[in-house]
């Protein structure tokens, strides 16, 4: 679907953030990148959504190369959420804000119309459609800017640490939404720095190290080896370690462990 | 300018201001002019300052244009021009080789003004890169969403509320984050206050104004 080949970028000439990067992002997958601070997550979903120009290589979607098409122009296929929802929100109320979308993209008030309260009630927020943006609490101003970009029916949507900020009621609501669309064969794009997020959710996962790809994999892949989670400067999830310590196979989830200490002492709670 | 005490930058600044309406001679407010601009390449060694000034020789140029336009004389447009300029250049010189809480500390200490104006001024300093910054992240947040600032002159004023509108939002919270975190810090309690970066006057900052004043004395003087 989005096929990234040799790319390069820095913020200047001394230091490239990124070098010669390669990967790919398959149909119906959601596909995590995570790394330390400042080894170019974020920068990666720009550059595949042209708010960035690659100093080298090539971005491809479905074959096409796009390497030179703006960011207003990718936004038809490709739907990026930002971590801070603020940076967007301009509308007097919640439908406008996710009409605008469409508006943009040629589509006549009617249809924007549509399209925006079919997104809205996607992410369970067509109640609040004549409601001020500005009221809305931080986890539905991110669910709203998820819906903004819903409402120009992209193909694949860019989540950069969807989750910071929000309470659990809300994580769990948007992680759900990610989980839904997915379903409905939306691909996925997914910066985060939780890895119990990653390992639930995650189909297959990048880790960045110093500008290259340090692995490229199945999250189970990864987590299954400790040194190597660590040297790259992660933490192994919380499932995997307590599944370790019960000394049962590598579980990604709680409900995966729940299902092996069935299994293995043949009663359910 | 990088060596000199804040207030000698100020003091400097000050002077070539005043200067710049003691003439009445172009070619003395170009050498002025001249210095600012090798100012900025052998003191602040910033790019953005270059910019800035670049930028404001183009503003004195569009002043100069609009002077003629409206039927001022040659020489009356091109010294109101010049005085802009150098005017303007000596302030971005000062803000770019000086750092903030330098400029606070001059103005507080040597310049005797009250904390609170002297925190406003260059709290507005404080906040222009970060604005600036803002609505380069806003607008790249648009940009996702399929915004494209063109067309007519009256369809960019409307887009443009798109991007203006967040930023407001985004400035206001910003700023309030900001007082409340200097009241909790003890913000106004002047009495006691010290200062991180306070610099103080030395033989060089006074050899500096020396300089200058005989600098400006002769230019004026003989030429």
């Amino acid at each position: 679907m989005i096929e990234i080949r040799d790319m390069t970028y820095g913020y200047n000439e001394e230091k490239k953030v990124i070098q010669n990067v390669s990967f790919s992002l398959r149909n119906g997958e959601i596909l995590a990148i995570a790394g330390r601070n400042g080894t170019g997550k974020t920068t990666i979903t720009r550059l595949v959504m042209g708010l960035l120009k690659p100093e080298q290589g090539t971005v491809f979607f479905d074959g096409r190369d796009v390497t030179q098409s703006p960011a207003a122009e990718r936004s038809a296929v490709i739907g990026y959420v930002f971590q801070n929802p603020d940076s967007q929100i301009f509308a007097n109320t919640v439908l406008e804000e996710a009409m605008y979308s469409p508006l943009q993209h040629g589509y006549s008030g009617k249809q924007a119309e549509e399209k925006a309260r079919k997104a809205l009630r996607e992410v369970a927020l067509l109640e609040f459609a004549e409601r001020s943006p500005q009221l809305l609490s931080r986890g539905q101003k991110q669910r709203l800017a998820i819906a903004s970009a819903l409402a120009a029916e992209p193909e694949v949507l860019i989540l950069d640490e969807p989750t910071s900020g929000q309470d659990c009621r809300e994580r769990v609501q948007l992680l759900r939404l990610m989980r839904k669309l997915n379903e409905e064969g939306m691909s996925i794009l997914l910066v985060t720095h939780d890895m119990d997020i990653l390992a639930e959710h995650a189909t297959r996962m990048l880790v960045l190290e110093q500008g290259h790809i340090g692995f490229e994999g199945k999250p189970a892949e990864l987590f299954s080896d400790k040194e190597k989670t660590e040297a790259l400067g992660l933490e192994l999830p919380e499932a995997v370690r307590v599944s370790a310590e019960l000394g049962l196979p590598i579980c990604l989830t709680p409900a995966e462990i729940y299902a092996k200490l069935v299994r293995r002492t043949g009663t359910h709670a | 300018m990088r060596d000199l005490a804040a207030f000698t930058k100020i003091l400097l600044a000050l002077m070539v201001s005043i200067n710049s309406f003691l003439t009445t001679e172009p070619l003395v407010l170009a050498v002025f002019l001249g210095a600012e601009y090798v100012s900025v390449f052998f003191l602040t060694k910033k790019k953005s300052a270059a910019r800035a000034l670049a930028m404001l020789f183009v503003f004195a140029c569009m002043l100069l244009g609009i002077q003629l336009l409206c039927g001022s004389s040659v020489t009356l447009s091109l010294l109101s021009a010049m005085r802009m300029a150098i005017m303007a250049n000596s302030m971005v010189l000062v803000l770019f080789s000086t750092k903030t809480q330098q400029l606070t500390a001059a103005l507080v200490k040597q310049c005797h003004l009250s904390y609170s104006y002297a925190f406003m001024v260059t709290a507005i300093f404080r906040f222009v890169p970060d604005l600036l910054a803002e609505s380069h992240s806003v607008s790249e947040a648009q940009a996702c969403r399929g915004y494209k600032s063109g067309g007519s002159p009256y369809n960019r004023m409307r887009s443009y509320m798109m991007l203006i509108k967040p930023m407001v939002f985004r400035a206001i919270a910003r700023s309030e984050n900001m007082a409340v975190s200097l009241e909790m810090r003890g913000f106004g309690d002047s009495s006691r206050r010290t200062f991180m970066s306070e610099t103080h006057m030395v033989v060089v900052d006074y050899a500096a104004v020396a300089f200058f004043i005989l600098f400006s004395v002769c230019l004026l003087r003989f030429l």
